[in-house]
């Protein structure tokens, strides 16, 4: 029985990819590493200054909202004796308040806990949202353009009918053949006679060629979010050290000058905190976009459900809470590194030795 | 220094570029993951009792591993899509 079902489960794969590249033919999947803007709000000709509310923006305050809601659904009746949803919601909370002052212990767990709770379930609850079905499905429909900042070097023909746009099935799909294009205005002009053969080619009566802006796009897919992220864990660790050692004692971590060794070692450590930076954002940041490709590149390989989508999805499921939970695990552990001063660590570590002696 | 008899277009040895980034990156986090699990299981057997305690600091080792490969993953996409 066991055998006739993987058979079978193997033969109905083989038979959708067949289904999919040989009928259906969806087109490739335009892969896009910044959050696409979708309302430009304030224009001051630098792309760095401009303000556009992007769609990984939008999702951000839709996953907030949501949150919200939830928290204020699960509180509205308070119980000494919890039941239902307000039960549920009361063991995670609780989860992590153990998990917390398990790592931290009591004082500075009560101080840590809403930072690093917040941290967990806000990427977790993200990032689960984006795997829902709505997400990087449906938007706005935008015309390639030949300018060499916004150009994507394949397009999607689109049926022109306005409103919201989906990728159908059947859409056809473009690669523009501009490898030997050259940079700068000429470049341009290369740019825009490959569209413009590819569109006399490919399109037809109310056709275009273009590429979609997804409405709803995972959160942590666009560096920006990530990135704000770490910064916001990186610094209230630096204003938790501070306020802890005092601000000189806090600064004595960095900059030493009791003996060469400890000059050096306050440098690793000052290196150590952009580096903090850095490897927070990237980690989630990777494992999310790496996600997204890998569930977009399957689903355009086999567009009809299969086992193979449903093992990457539990996988990605997987992925999201665990990234979530060692964003904020590392932001605990990295707080718990800035509170303690360096003799105190030591003695802290003897304490814990002698405890577990103890025991 | 031309290659005889083989034309390398700019396109293949970008993908060439990709690929080695991300086969060569995804070694030594490999590497790492494997030894730090294998150890936490021997710690484990050891010791049942600490159970969630090792867990939770394989994890994080584990998210330290990785985040390396994650680096390589990144430039890998980098090269792929976006040069």
């Amino acid at each position: 029985m066991k055998r006739l079902l993987i058979l079978g489960g193997v033969a109905y794969t083989v038979v959708t990819i067949g289904l999919t590249i040989f009928v259906l033919k969806p087109p490739q999947p335009i892969i896009e590493i910044k959050g696409e803007p979708l309302i430009h709000v304030a224009d001051f000709g630098n792309e760095m200054l401009n303000f556009n509310i992007t769609n990984t923006l939008l999702t951000a305050w839709i996953a907030t909202a949501l949150l919200i809601v939830i928290s204020l659904v699960a509180v509205r009746r308070r119980k000494l004796v919890p039941t239902g949803f307000y039960n549920a919601f009361e063991a995670v909370i609780e989860l992590l308040y153990d998990f917390v002052t398990g790592i931290a212990g009591e004082k500075n767990g009560r101080r840590f806990f809403p930072l690093v709770a917040t941290l967990l379930i806000y990427i977790a609850f993200a990032n689960w949202l984006s795997l829902t079905p709505i997400f990087n499905t449906f938007g706005v429909f935008e015309p390639v353009h030949a300018e060499e900042e916004k150009f994507h070097e394949s397009a999607v023909v689109f049926k022109d009918s306005g409103g919201i746009h989906l990728i159908n099935p059947g859409a056809g799909f473009v690669e523009f053949e501009v490898a030997d294009c050259a940079s700068g205005e000429e470049g341009d002009a290369c740019r825009e006679h490959a569209i413009e053969t590819a569109a006399s080619e490919k399109t037809g009566e109310g056709e275009e060629l273009g590429v979609l802006i997804p409405y709803l796009r995972g959160i942590n897919t666009d560096l920006m979010t990530p990135a704000s992220f770490a910064l916001v864990s990186v610094l209230t660790i630096q204003w938790w050290g501070i306020r802890s050692l005092g601000f000189f004692g806090y600064a004595g971590k960095f900059i030493n000058f009791s003996s060469p060794i400890n000059f050096f070692v306050g440098l690793l450590e000052s290196v150590a905190e952009f580096a903090k930076l850095v490897s927070f954002s990237f980690r989630l940041f990777g494992n999310m976009l790496a996600g997204e490709i890998l569930l977009l590149v399957m689903t355009f390989l086999i567009a009809l459900c299969s086992p193979l989508l449903v093992i990457f999805y539990g996988l990605e499921l997987f992925v999201g809470l665990i990234q979530a939970f060692v964003f904020a695990a590392l932001t605990l552990v990295f707080a718990m590194g800035a509170v303690t001063s360096h003799d105190e660590h030591e003695h802290g570590e003897e304490a814990a030795h002698s405890e577990a002696a103890a025991h | 220094m031309i290659i005889p008899l083989l034309e390398i277009s700019d396109a293949a040895l970008k993908y060439v570029g990709a690929a080695m980034a991300i086969g060569l990156g995804a070694l030594g986090p490999g590497l790492g993951i494997g030894i730090l699990v294998g150890k936490a299981m021997e710690a484990l057997g050891r010791n049942p009792e600490a159970a969630p305690v090792i867990q939770t600091n394989m994890i994080l080792g584990i998210a330290f591993a990785e985040a390396i490969a994650i680096y390589a993953l990144v430039v890998a996409i980098m090269v792929g899509f976006v040069f």
